[in-house]
């Protein structure tokens, strides 16, 4: 046999090898770690619970909320994530917050603010929101 | 059997089996974002960080909105809101996320097959990412970035432990206008009604990339 | 060992291992106290990708095969140290484009089960490691008949040599048989050859495959094996004229060789501002996008306007074309024209990775500093890294060349 008929040979057993090594080996392996994966993936944790259950003990303070003014605004919009304070069930554990700018951060009245009521900063100024208005309405 | 009819039984998810006719990827979930609803607070960015682990002050976010004040663009992608600062005469806003591409480039280029779909939703396995960055060099959108703490890419699941649990995602929970819509490409459902009836839009159609991210009222070309 | 040797390789040591402490000090972020370097924020593909593309692009063990094929003797005589270059840089490459991973301990990955078919990167990453098995292999039979002779002397180096032609397996392994081996050497050399093309290829198929209006042309992989012709043919004729100063022995055919090699820089020179014209033009003219525009403005006029004006066009293109067509039959002048082009052709590297991202940040990201100051550590430890491998092997090996008789 020649150099070159060997060569040849080997060539052919070396891309042959990557052939079945990328179409039919591989996918094996891909398959198996994307399954895996999706199951990681399902099983990470919620931070944002929804206001059903916020109604499970804030009932008096739910039912004012989702007919007022605000229902479309979901509870945690505002004090931010349930999950913590589901499982600690304390007051430091959600976030309650008077300042003018939390209000401020939807309702200033800024470009391409279109879609809900807005203020100018001299709206009430100095005096915080919840004086007047009932966030929860 | 390939890989997808294989995910498909594993998960044994009903797919929506109609297709709307103008929509070539008709399968799975879709969010539709409104435009003109959108008022710019950022809840959904912070949201987005909390419930997906993203550092809230870095630069980076899995959703993100951009803010064409005056013509100029500025980008809210950190837990400060700079949109309230500014003052300026007209603008509008535009949340933008992962588009779900049903054709999505950082698919098809990831060399270790990281990405891949999963009812219509491109997920990063991060237990098999290299870190190569390809796909974020592919992406026409953006949307992916890598985390700066696990050293992989990382980008928008719709939430995809959430929607298994039947919640919604977490941007479109918060978000006070109901600018984004998220749900079921099926008959009957709110998306489907939706897309039926309106006239909608998908970001860069040029690139060919069939998004699964509808926007509403977009009549201006955006980045 | 010399003085200058000496002093040489413990520079060259300093530098490996100062490079080492920044690859680990980008990945782990231990070695001092400052934040861990994080490619997350700006460009994603920076100076390491830049730096890849130059070293595995340095190609010359494939134009010393292709020379071998296509029946040019005069190649011949350089054909041991184009293949070491090949091997060094091909390896030092992928060694650096690891260390350009977020997770470099996944960096098997890319090799071990995970194959994507619909990636261009996955073509390329294999590609590039068969082209280095055929070259090891090539350059294992071209180097058997010597080692095997320098085998039979005493020392280290006849130690090394024993290991190295397998001669202690007995049979084939033990016996000379130059003619077989040539042969043998020379089919491999095609294959490799072969390989080394759809290597290059997948390269400029990896950055044209994406939206980026500067990268995004049919026309990058023939670019890519142009330019690598011509860096291959450059680090040739500056590393065999350097050899031939520092060990004082000039021989006449590898200087023949040398001028061959002149020839074909200069024609690959040419045939590389050619395509620059044409590329820019295209990609950049108006008509095309805005984008498109954009991104050939700021490499024309804007932030990367000396780097393509002074170090591409002029050091890399003009400058070595006039030296080589002035300085005729003059081997400084090949010398400093070869220095020239590599210079050039790193500075294309850099700006073709970094002026094509200019339109791709990430929204609302900073550009950060284009580069960080431990991967230029990195990159200079990369770059004496080949320059020790290949010291360390040219020392090892035997390098002469048989007289024909």
């Amino acid at each position: 046999m020649k150099a070159w008929q060997i060569v040849l040979i080997f060539a052919i057993l070396v891309y042959g090898a990557l052939y079945v090594y990328t179409f039919h080996l591989s996918p094996v392996v891909k398959e198996r770690s994307v399954e895996n994966w999706v199951e990681k993936e399902k099983e990470r944790k919620v931070s944002f619970v929804q206001s059903e259950v916020c109604r499970e003990c804030h009932l008096k303070v739910y039912r004012t909320w989702i007919s007022g003014n605000h229902s479309s605004v979901e509870c945690e919009v505002c004090h931010g994530y349930g999950a913590e304070h589901v499982k600690l069930r304390t007051k430091e554990s959600v976030i309650v917050e008077k300042s003018r700018d939390s209000c401020l951060i939807c309702h200033k009245e800024i470009a391409g603010r279109t879609a809900i009521k807005v203020v100018d900063e001299g709206h009430g100024s100095g005096v915080i929101c919840t004086y007047c208005h009932d966030p929860h309405r | 059997m390939n890989r997808r009819d294989f995910l498909k039984l594993i998960l044994s998810l009903p797919l929506a089996s109609v297709s709307i006719a103008s929509l070539k990827s008709s399968k799975g979930y879709a969010m539709i974002i409104d435009v003109e609803k959108c008022i710019g607070c950022g809840r959904c960015v912070i949201a987005c960080k909390i419930e997906n682990g993203v550092p809230l002050e870095l630069p980076i976010s899995r959703t993100w909105i951009e803010g064409y004040l005056d013509g100029k663009k500025i980008v809210m992608n950190t837990k400060d809101n700079p949109f309230i600062k500014i003052k300026a005469k007209n603008g509008f806003f535009v949340p933008k996320l992962c588009n779900h591409c049903s054709n999505a480039p950082c698919v098809n280029v990831c060399p270790v097959s990281a990405r891949f779909h999963v009812d219509g939703i491109v997920l990063v396995n991060k237990d098999v990412c290299i870190g190569c960055k390809y796909c974020i060099i592919a992406c026409p959108y953006g949307a992916t970035f890598v985390h700066p703490e696990e050293k992989v890419t990382d980008k928008c699941t719709f939430c995809y432990h959430r929607i298994r649990r039947g919640l919604k995602p977490a941007c479109v929970l918060v978000c006070p206008t109901g600018a984004r819509k998220f749900g079921e490409l099926k008959e009957g459902s709110e998306v489907y009604e939706i897309l039926k009836s309106k006239r909608f839009s998908v970001l860069k159609p040029e690139a060919g990339t069939n998004p699964r991210v509808f926007y509403l009222n977009l009549d201006t070309v955006v980045e | 060992m010399k003085t200058r040797e000496f002093i040489l390789i413990s520079a060259l040591l300093v530098l490996v291992a100062s490079g080492l402490l920044a690859a680990y000090q980008m990945h782990f972020g231990t070695v001092i106290p400052i934040e861990p370097y994080e490619s997350a924020v700006g460009n994603p593909w920076r100076l390491l990708v830049a730096l890849y593309v130059f070293l595995v692009l340095i190609g010359t063990g494939a134009i010393a095969s292709a020379g071998e094929i296509l029946g040019i003797k005069e190649l011949e005589p350089i054909i041991k140290e184009a293949i070491l270059i090949s091997i060094v840089t091909i390896s030092v490459g992928l060694i650096t484009i690891a260390v350009d991973l977020e997770r470099i301990e996944r960096a098997g990955n890319a090799l071990l089960g995970y194959a994507n078919p619909m990636s261009v990167m996955y073509w390329m990453i294999i590609f590039y490691v068969l082209e280095l098995l055929f070259l090891i292999l090539e350059g294992w039979f071209y180097f058997r008949a010597d080692l095997l002779k320098q085998s039979e002397k005493r020392g280290f180096k006849a130690f090394i040599s024993k290991l190295l032609s397998l001669k202690f397996l007995g049979g084939f392994f033990s016996k000379q048989n130059r003619d077989l081996d040539m042969s043998f050497a020379k089919s491999i050399g095609f294959l490799a050859l072969i390989t080394a093309i759809l290597a290059y290829s997948n390269l400029g198929a990896l950055f044209s495959a994406s939206y980026i209006p500067l990268w995004n042309d049919a026309s990058n992989p023939v670019y890519f094996v142009l330019t690598a012709i011509t860096a291959g043919s450059a680090v040739l004729i500056f590393s065999t004229i350097i050899t031939s100063w520092t060990t004082g022995k000039s021989d006449e055919r590898k200087m023949k060789a040398v001028f061959l090699l002149g020839k074909l820089l200069l024609y690959s020179l040419f045939a590389s501002s050619i395509f620059i014209l044409w590329r820019t033009v295209i990609i950049g003219y108006p008509a095309v996008s805005y984008l498109a525009s954009y991104s050939v403005n700021n490499l024309i006029f804007g932030k990367f306007a000396l780097n393509f004006w002074f170090l591409e066009i002029f050091v890399g293109i003009i400058a070595p074309i006039l030296a080589i067509i002035a300085g005729r039959k003059n081997l400084d002048a090949l010398f400093v024209a070869s220095f020239l082009s590599l210079v050039g052709i790193f500075a294309f590297r850099f700006d073709f990775v970094y002026a094509g991202q200019t339109s791709k940040q990430i929204s609302g990201m900073s550009v950060t500093p284009p580069v960080h100051p431990l991967e230029a550590i990195f990159a200079v430890g990369a770059i004496s890294l080949a320059l020790l491998l290949y010291y360390i092997l040219y020392k090892l090996l035997p390098m002469e060349v048989e007289h024909e008789s």
